[in-house]
């Protein structure tokens, strides 16, 4: 698969496993009393502060055939390092902590006393989250989505370590930049930093055009 | 009947009330920060008593020595809060019909009676202020409630509104029979809409 390619394939992957984690993070987080939750959050956050090389050492250490999971894995016949699901689980990592905080922020914002409505007219936790949270957070959730896709797209530091710079089937947009500059073919890397910089460009014009325009208003009538 | 004897601390006040709502509806007047909405929002569910018990008909909802404690889903409260609070994303029929407790005869006969008629698959968002008061006294009254409790039903809208909007929420609530709590602090609701007058003064229900 060329790098274009790869790097959308593990971003979307890596989106798919971050919306679903996410969401379930959120939605625990928001509801349980834990007095640990600060310490937790800030766990989950970590990976938007520290230097991917490091996440992607701490990666390679749960990961790898040497240590019990990695071991366990392997015996399952799941191979995560130098492996294309090492370059999803890397940008997954690194973009979850993302999505996780605008979209907890998003959450924070509806206003409660819809929620407290719901829960009045016998809806459960769960119903309520997806029935009258989600919905109303949609921009925020929007905005997680596209940043943390974008974020996945450009995942490089963590990658390189669980999954290697193997072409065709770890080698990404930003591992094959990486390439091409050590090889000094410059054009080649130009040519692949257009790409990845028209794409996250119309990514993040997206936020704007779909939140603040006309689309998906809730003044339409049906 | 709903019968209650409980404190709740608040960080700004403890509140205190011990009585019994009756049928018919019952206006709850105090300044700003009082307790009123405190009050309502624990014969609803929402807040935990700090002691004390609140009982209805035979089921007790809570009781703090007992440890006894019934969750708002499971009380069968209508409540309406202050501010906006129709479900924008959804229409006035998905609106009213949120709680699985009604029928579809029941959401016709609302939507009739509430004059939503023409609303039905309209968005609620984006209703005028009155049209979103009905729509979420519809919704309360279709999950078939033992007692409505509306915080400041008239304070997001505008003055010239309010009266319309008021005689229309009551003579609502006297043709259901619902027995109701109707919290507010504009003094000249009181005659306008109540049967008894009670108030809360500094947390302290008085109950005349």
């Amino acid at each position: 698969m060329s790098p274009f390619w790869l790097s959308l394939w593990v971003a979307s992957i890596a989106l798919i496993i971050v919306i679903i984690t996410g969401l379930g993070a959120c939605y625990w987080m928001n509801r349980c009393k834990w007095g640990g939750m600060a310490i937790l959050d800030a766990l989950i956050t970590l990976p938007l502060v520290l230097p991917p090389v490091v996440v992607g050492f701490a990666l390679l250490m749960v990961f790898t055939p040497g240590y019990a999971f990695g071991a366990w894995l392997e015996a399952h016949g799941m191979s995560v390092v130098f492996a294309a699901s090492g370059a999803v689980v890397a940008s997954s990592v690194i973009a979850f902590p993302l999505f996780y905080q605008t979209v907890r922020s998003a959450l924070q914002s509806v206003d409660h006393n819809m929620e407290d409505v719901a829960r009045t007219l016998g809806a459960s936790e769960l119903r309520i989250f997806f029935t009258i949270s989600v919905p109303l957070a949609w921009k925020g959730i929007l905005t997680g989505s596209i940043l943390a896709f974008c974020r996945a797209m450009g995942e490089f530091g963590a990658t390189i370590l669980i999954a290697g710079n193997i072409p065709k089937v770890t080698r990404t947009m930003p591992l094959a930049i990486y390439s091409y500059v050590e090889a000094g073919q410059y054009m080649d890397a130009f040519e692949l930093v257009v790409y990845i910089c028209v794409l996250t460009l119309a990514l993040l014009s997206g936020i704007h055009l779909i939140t603040k325009g006309s689309l998906f208003r809730h003044t339409e009538n049906n | 009947m709903i019968t209650f004897s409980f404190t709740v601390a608040r960080p700004s006040v403890t509140v205190k009330a011990d009585g019994a709502l009756p049928s018919g509806i019952t206006v709850l007047t105090g300044q700003s920060g009082s307790g009123k909405s405190t009050f309502i929002k624990c014969i609803a569910g929402l807040v935990k008593p700090t002691t004390g018990s609140i009982q209805c008909d035979e089921t007790t909802w809570v009781d703090r020595d007992k440890k006894i404690w019934v969750p708002a889903q499971k009380r069968q409260v209508g409540y309406m809060p202050q501010g906006n609070i129709v479900f924008p994303h959804l229409s006035v029929e998905s609106n009213i019909t949120y709680s699985k407790r009604g029928t579809p005869e029941m959401c016709d006969k609302l939507l009739q009676r509430l004059g939503l008629e023409k609303y039905r698959k309209t968005k609620a968002g984006s209703l005028s202020g009155g049209e979103q008061q009905r729509v979420a006294l519809g919704r309360a009254l279709y999950s078939k409630p033992t007692i409505l409790l509306l915080d400041e039903p008239l304070s997001a809208l505008d003055w010239n509104l309010r009266k319309q909007v008021r005689e229309d929420l009551v003579s609502i609530i006297r043709e259901w029979d619902v027995p109701c709590v109707w919290v507010t602090h504009d003094e000249s609701e009181v005659e306008a809409v109540g049967d008894r007058h009670w108030i809360c003064e500094n947390g302290q229900i008085t109950i005349p």
